[in-house]
């Protein structure tokens, strides 16, 4: 058993796959995320892969302030990826509504809305900071990810 | 052919405990170079690995209860499907095989396309579905070169038995054969050019969009096993030396199909992917024509 | 197969969340039907309520991709409404800045279609190119994304290193020459995925408003960079690429020509950069009245309203994005096309949905 929990945890710290939701960013931090990708900075040594699909994915990246009109789709995806799974907020917009705070429209932070176990924050933060917020949900994910 | 020699076929080799391990071993390889072409590192080694690891440590999605079984069963059957037609594979000719076992595995290779094809449709998904039907359109558009090359073999070869094809040197249809099955692998294995069922961009991730966890893991594996089971299915007639020893017979087998994995790979990386009709129109026009070919000289050079 | 295909808000070929609603025959679309508002942040009923020096700070944020050109057009407005006069040395580092933003923009553009019609070689051929400007960037404002450059009166910092500018904007034109056009313009399969794909007519582009690249795609010669020359834009030799096709291709050739010509913009600019001061000092509260500013920005004309009663709050903020306007031509150009080649014509009006909702 001990042999097979800690294959689990070693391939969970191996293969970490994204979901990035646009919670209304202004695209700043959806874009350095993309630059994540790119032959630079390459996360996929990492076994970083980016999916299409909340089903497959074992983070959320959340960027962006809560819309109002997001926020029942941010409900729906949290729902639609299967534990264990750990949420990132990429930026300072989920983290505090940034520039955007006050706004009737919009309806974060993110905290009020799904369970937050990471922040990057930064407007919008360096790819390497975007990494290393990821190496930080990772260890969180081998271990079980949020109950 | 014995029983334990069908044992051994099957799960050991080119069946399961070769298959499985080569399996990942693709598509790391397939990642890796176009990671390499791109002018990035790409992923380690052990990647495809731990992937299925991790995604069958996951919890499954509660779904209602017919649905949870087909969507387990369907993966489950395309992995057995893909096995089963790796065990067909005639890598030592002498080792059996039966007059016919051409038939079962052109059926067994059917099965994971079929199975694609249903689970799109036992997922509900929209994109599932759109999948399932790009699958199932372009299934017919390659089944004909595919069906036509393997058939002019049969006749040039005047049997239906694999391991008496794979022996019989017939250049002059091997040929065309080859390079009409060839042209359908990047469909069947669905990458690029042709990754039309499967193109993320559109319709997510086709059939296996819903799928989760360890069904997604079957799936991973059921695609991987394609890889060695359409690239072996190469080798295999691609290498007609009747009298070769068996150690090299299989280095060859094993060489010939990573050589093709890399080859597919670069090329998907230097294109983009076609269109439905367009990729459709490829296999009608050029696939078909090759396999028509190789059926013509099957029929008229003695 | 159900007949209306959702596509979005959230998906794979869409950079941010909208809506587009596919009424379809097998993979044939017959009707589409658009849904935006998903970023909507209210900005301009904040801008309202905040003071100037928020403001810039506030419409930066508007769009992360075309920041730049938010916080240009703001300061364009006040200066107008204060009479500012920019010194020299400032309208050329605007100019440096505005337009290495429009080569990361396309680049990302051009990186993004690649992406869409599953090129991902390309994709990330673009990209890396792409890491070669934001470098620059970063060299000029110390960010790489939202760089704060401009500020009512003038810029914040100094260009200090000008021949790096220049000798970047050189590489990226030769290897934009050399690697990434060739490969957009002869490839066989882009070429099978982009040509005669999503057409938009030059009389459509007319009557609908198109405006940017999308319009210039289109044979409609447009910009506002020749039409009313703002900053240095009249003593600078450059050409507007037009092309009169009007289909996808077409629109990523414009692009790509564009991208040519912003090195070149840059290096004249960096080169005939006077010495002296890069801002005519604090000049807020604006006085009270009403002013319009517009700047070609990379996606087409952006367009800024600020009124002023005097105090150190506007009145009123109003934006138009060049989005707002090219989005209704999406609904037009897909008509009749294939669901594949949805993805890809969204795309090519170089979507900012962050612009359009604000
Ligand atoms: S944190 Fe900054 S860059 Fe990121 S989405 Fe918010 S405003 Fe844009």
């Amino acid at each position: 058993m001990r042999l097979i929990d800690s294959l689990v945890r070693t391939s969970r710290r191996r293969s970490p796959w994204l979901f990035h939701l646009n919670a209304g960013s202004c695209n700043g931090c959806d874009i350095e995320l993309v630059a994540c990708l790119t032959p630079r900075y390459d996360v996929e040594q990492l076994g970083i892969r980016l999916e299409g699909s909340p089903r497959h994915a074992d983070i959320i990246v959340v960027s962006g302030p809560v819309t109002r009109t997001t926020r029942a789709a941010l409900e729906t995806v949290y729902a639609q990826v299967p534990d264990p799974k750990v949420v990132v907020a990429l930026g300072s917009c989920p983290a505090s509504c940034n520039v955007f705070a006050g706004s009737p429209t919009v309806e974060g932070p993110l905290d009020r809305i799904l369970p937050v176990d990471v922040y990057v924050p930064g407007c919008p933060p360096r790819p390497d900071a975007i990494i290393a917020g990821i190496a930080e949900a990772i260890a969180l994910l081998a271990e079980g990810g949020h109950a | 052919m014995t029983v334990g020699r069908a044992l051994f076929q099957l799960l050991v080799f080119p069946g399961l405990l070769y298959a499985v391990p080569v399996a990942w071993l693709m598509l790391w390889m397939e990642r890796k170079l176009t990671a390499r072409l791109q002018g990035r590192i790409g992923p380690p080694f052990y990647q495809p690995f731990f992937d299925f690891v991790k995604l069958l440590a996951k919890r499954p999605l509660p779904r209602p209860p017919l649905q949870a079984l087909a969507m387990s069963a369907l993966p489950v059957l395309a992995v057995a499907g893909t096995l089963g037609a790796l065990a067909l594979l005639p890598v030592f000719p002498h080792s059996g095989g039966f007059t016919g076992d051409l038939v079962l595995l052109v059926a067994l290779l059917e099965i994971p396309p079929l199975c694609a094809v249903l689970a799109g449709f036992v997922s509900r998904s929209i994109y599932g579905e759109l999948g399932a039907t790009r699958e199932a359109v372009l299934s017919i558009a390659y089944s004909l070169p595919f069906l036509a090359a393997l058939v002019a073999l049969a006749a040039a070869a005047n049997s239906l038995s694999l391991s008496v094809i794979s022996q019989q040197a017939m250049w002059q249809v091997r040929l065309p054969a080859l390079l009409a099955l060839a042209l359908c692998l990047p469909v069947k294995l669905r990458v690029n050019p042709f990754s039309v069922a499967n193109a993320e961009q559109e319709i997510y991730a086709g059939a296996t969009t819903e799928f989760e966890g360890p069904r997604l893991a079957l799936w991973e594996l059921a695609h991987g096993l394609e890889w060695v089971a359409l690239t072996g299915l190469w080798a295999v007639l691609a290498f007609p030396a009747a009298n070769a020893a068996w150690p090299l017979r299989a280095v060859v087998f094993v060489a010939i199909s990573l050589a093709l994995v890399l080859v597919l790979a670069a090329v998907a990386a230097a294109t983009a992917r076609l269109k439905l009709a367009q990729a459709a129109r490829v296999y009608w026009l050029w696939g078909s024509a090759l396999g028509v070919l190789a059926m013509v000289v099957a029929v008229v050079w003695p | 197969m159900s007949p209306v295909i959702p596509v979005g808000p959230y998906h794979p070929a869409l950079e941010e969340p909208y809506k587009i609603e596919l009424d379809c025959d097998g993979e044939a679309v017959r009707e589409a039907h658009i849904t935006v508002g998903f970023n909507f942040r209210a900005i301009e009923w904040l801008a309202e309520r905040k003071n100037y020096t928020q403001d810039l700070a506030l419409v930066e944020r508007v769009c992360g991709i075309c920041s730049n050109v938010h916080t240009l057009t703001f300061s364009r407005a006040l200066e107008q409404l204060a009479g500012v006069e920019v010194p020299a040395r400032a309208q050329h580092i605007r100019v440096v800045v505005h337009e290495a933003e429009r080569l990361h923009s396309h680049l990302l553009w051009a990186g993004i279609a690649a992406e869409v019609i599953g090129f991902q070689t390309l994709f990330m051929t673009c990209f890396a190119l792409r890491e070669k400007v934001m470098d620059l960037l970063e060299a000029v404002s110390g960010n790489r994304v939202n760089y704060a450059m401009n500020k009512p009166g003038g810029v914040t910092r100094d260009i200090v290193d000008p021949g790096m500018v220049a000798a970047t904007a050189q590489a990226i034109r030769t290897a934009m020459e050399r690697e990434i056009i060739p490969v957009f313009t002869t490839d066989r399969t882009v070429r099978a995925r982009c040509a005669g794909v999503g057409v938009l007519t030059r009389d459509e582009a007319l009557a609908w408003g198109a405006l940017g690249p999308v319009a210039r795609a289109s044979g409609l010669p447009q910009d506002i960079r020749k039409a009313a020359p703002y900053e240095i834009y009249d003593r600078l030799d450059f050409e507007v690429p037009v092309r009169p096709e009007g289909d996808v291709l077409a629109r990523i050739v414009v692009r790509a020509l564009e991208i040519v010509e912003s090195c070149r913009i840059i290096e004249q600019a960096v080169d005939g950069m006077p010495a002296g001061p890069i801002d005519a000092g604090d000049f807020i509260p604006v006085p009270a009245g009403e002013a319009c500013a517009r700047i070609e920005g990379p996606r087409g004309e952006v367009f800024y309203y600020v009124a002023s009663d005097g105090s150190d709050v506007p009145l009123r903020v109003r934006i138009r994005t060049p989005t707002f306007q090219n989005m209704p031509t999406v609904a037009l150009m897909v008509r009749e096309q294939t669901l594949a080649d949805v993805p890809l014509i969204q795309a090519s009006i170089d979507p900012c949905y962050s612009c359009t909702d604000r």
